[in-house]
């Protein structure tokens, strides 16, 4: 396995990954990108029974983790973050509407294949580290003596 | 990065695209799980204006490419046959619906695309197949 070719390929990851986290942590902290803001996803989660840590963990959580991902910055502890929010959000949120998304509008909700991909990336993520082109690996290179 | 771990992150990572492309194909080829089954999927997706081979191509592709990642056989060809059908999927069907998953945006296939692109590259890695049958131990 050439490892040029796999540090690009993790850096393509992380990138997505990033920018799908980045995105909804935006949404739920922000506000932005039409998300509700941090007030009102509180407000949503706590109504529907989570403790009132877990939306403010979730919020900043995908927001920091997605910069994290992006920059290859203490990567696997963002990996192991998202793994287990996505793990919370297959089985907590999502199963009970099936695998498949809700795309033809026929189910109550989304089902959890998205999540659980987000999840299973995660996990290998948390195996694999950032690669080569990321700041944890710049950092570590630093620290060598 | 030890070789162990990288492999074991490839084994992980080809179940994810893997599980979900299984799940689609057998839904449009067999109609599996709710699915409309291959005549049904042909007459849907030539009625949105694609030509008759692209309904084929897909409804097998995905099949064939989602147990071929889960398995690791002829797993670079399965990437790249997901990641062409991915880059369609984001361009020509969700990109018109913005990113967010939750309006049939772009971001999960994007996602996949991704990481067919990064399976491409990487290959399959020693949990596969494609590495047994290279090592002639099959």
């Amino acid at each position: 396995m050439d490892s040029r070719k796999t540090d690009t390929a993790l850096l393509l990851i992380r990138l997505i990954l990033g920018l799908v986290f980045l995105a909804h942590g935006a949404q739920k902290v922000f506000g932005l990108f039409g998300g509700h803001g941090l007030q009102a996803t509180v407000q949503f989660m706590t109504k529907s029974g989570m403790p009132v840590l877990i939306p403010y963990l979730v919020s900043f959580g995908e927001l920091a983790a997605g910069i994290g991902f992006i920059f290859g910055f203490l990567t696997r502890i963002a990996a192991a973050g998202m793994f287990l929010e996505m793990l919370g959000g297959v089985f907590l949120i999502h199963w009970k509407n099936g695998f498949f998304m809700n795309w033809e509008g026929n189910q109550k909700g989304e089902g959890f294949e998205y999540t659980l991909t987000l999840c299973v990336i995660c996990l290998a993520l948390l195996i694999s580290g950032a690669g080569a082109y990321s700041i944890d690996a710049s950092m570590r290179r630093r620290a060598l003596p | 990065m030890s070789s162990r771990y990288s492999n074991l992150a490839l084994l992980v990572i080809r179940l994810a695209p893997g599980i979900v492309f299984f799940m689609h194909g057998a839904q449009k080829t067999l109609g599996w799980f709710g699915g409309h089954g291959l005549q049904g999927t042909v007459q849907g997706m030539t009625k949105m204006g694609m030509p008759q081979i692209v309904p084929y191509l897909v409804s097998l592709g995905e099949l064939a490419a989602g147990l071929g990642l889960i398995v690791g056989l002829l797993t670079r060809i399965a990437a790249a046959g997901m990641f062409v059908e991915m880059l369609g999927a984001v361009l020509i069907v969700h990109l018109k619906s913005g990113f967010f998953a939750e309006h049939r945006g772009f971001e999960y296939p994007l996602t996949l695309c991704l990481v067919c692109f990064g399976i491409l590259l990487m290959g399959p890695g020693a949990y596969s197949l494609d590495a047994r049958m290279r090592r002639g131990r099959f």
